[in-house]
């Protein structure tokens, strides 16, 4: 699944960050609501690719972020719930979360052109390891 | 910290070779080139990927014969490429309904980024890389985060052109990235001019054009 592909993009910048630590004692990730992921797959595919990996996993944090977009034309601010979008939007933007560009206008002028503030994908926030 | 790039690193781990389709003016003919390359690599029995990395204008699509709306991608430890004439294809026209899809700067790195960080090739002996005109985000991102990576430049034999591709070329030469062809289409010296191409899109893999850039290509790929 998708999920396992982001998962592993994160064990991967873990272990490339810190050499080769035994534990994972705390993670957090931010989840931006754009992309919808379920904290619970990440979670899953952390735990077993980490542990897969001879690396012990304390505390994962998942801190889902609002979505926030600026129109570059108007100025205007606004937000997005993207479980209001139509499903296979929704499963689009849950992919390439830029595809947000060709469905939605900025509600004030129009525009296409806005930029996403915050709330777009996946990132490590913080982490510690032991 | 943005988890990407490692991930990337891993899903073009099993492909062999890279070839960055290049050209510094628009409409010479670079997509098509993309496009017979990879099914020309495919007739020979070859495993090859097309990636169309014109993220704001996807074409390639209309030469491999696959309707967008039609699609429906599968997951399989990321997202599995669409099979077309021989091809394993991705590109972002999958995620737009072939919408406009207006993006800048950091927008444009990103949205390669993801196509990169999600997309399952599995084990290529080619991935072909369609890329937007010039020397600008989408073309700077790639070259950034291709590993193993051979230019394949496009270009015509019009003076705008060829002045353009020579830049591009010294460019190519500064950054260290091979040059594995350099083609001038619509030209004796390389591809003719073949003025009933646009009605043979649709059926690209049985025309002349095809058959030459396959020839082109087979002379230079040192494998």
């Amino acid at each position: 699944m998708h999920e396992w592909a982001l998962a592993n993009a994160i064990v991967d910048a873990l272990l490339a960050h810190a050499g080769e630590p035994r534990e994972v004692k705390f993670l957090e990730i931010r989840l931006g609501k754009l992309q919808s992921v379920a904290p619970e797959d990440i979670e899953f595919w952390l735990r077993q690719l980490l542990e897969e990996r001879g690396v012990k996993v304390g505390e994962v944090k998942f801190v889902q972020e609002e979505v926030v977009l600026r129109c570059r034309r108007c100025g205007h601010e606004w937000s997005l719930d993207p479980s209001e979008a139509p499903e296979t939007v929704r499963e689009y933007m849950h992919f390439v979360p830029e595809a947000v560009h060709a469905f939605y206008r900025c509600p004030r002028c129009g525009s296409h052109d806005y930029e996403v503030v915050r709330g777009r994908g996946v990132y490590i926030g913080k982490v510690v390891f032991r | 910290m943005d988890p990407r790039v490692h991930g990337i690193r891993r899903m073009l781990s099993g492909i062999r070779r890279i070839w960055v389709v290049l050209s510094p003016k628009g409409g010479v003919g670079k997509t098509l080139v993309s496009v017979c390359t990879a099914i020309g690599l495919a007739r020979e029995g070859r495993t090859v990927g097309l990636l169309d990395a014109d993220v704001t204008n996807p074409t390639a699509h209309i030469p491999l014969g696959v309707d967008p709306r039609g699609v429906e991608l599968r997951e399989e430890e990321g997202v599995v490429p669409v099979r077309a004439k021989g091809v394993l294809f991705m590109s972002p026209v999958f995620f737009t309904e072939d919408r406009a899809l207006p993006l800048r700067g950091w927008e444009i790195s990103s949205i390669l980024r993801e196509l990169l960080a999600i997309t399952n090739w599995g084990r290529l002996d080619c991935l072909v890389v369609d890329t937007p005109p010039g020397l600008a985000d989408e073309t700077l991102e790639l070259l950034l985060l291709l590993p193993r990576k051979e230019a394949i430049l496009v270009s015509t034999p019009s003076p705008m052109a060829s002045t353009s591709a020579r830049r591009m070329e010294e460019f190519l030469r500064d950054e260290g990235i091979p040059l594995l062809a350099h083609i001038e289409n619509m030209s004796p010296r390389g591809i003719p001019y073949y003025p009933n191409l646009d009605a043979e899109i649709g059926h690209i893999e049985g025309t002349e054009f095809c058959r030459k850039v396959s020839e082109i290509i087979r002379s230079v790929q040192n494998d």
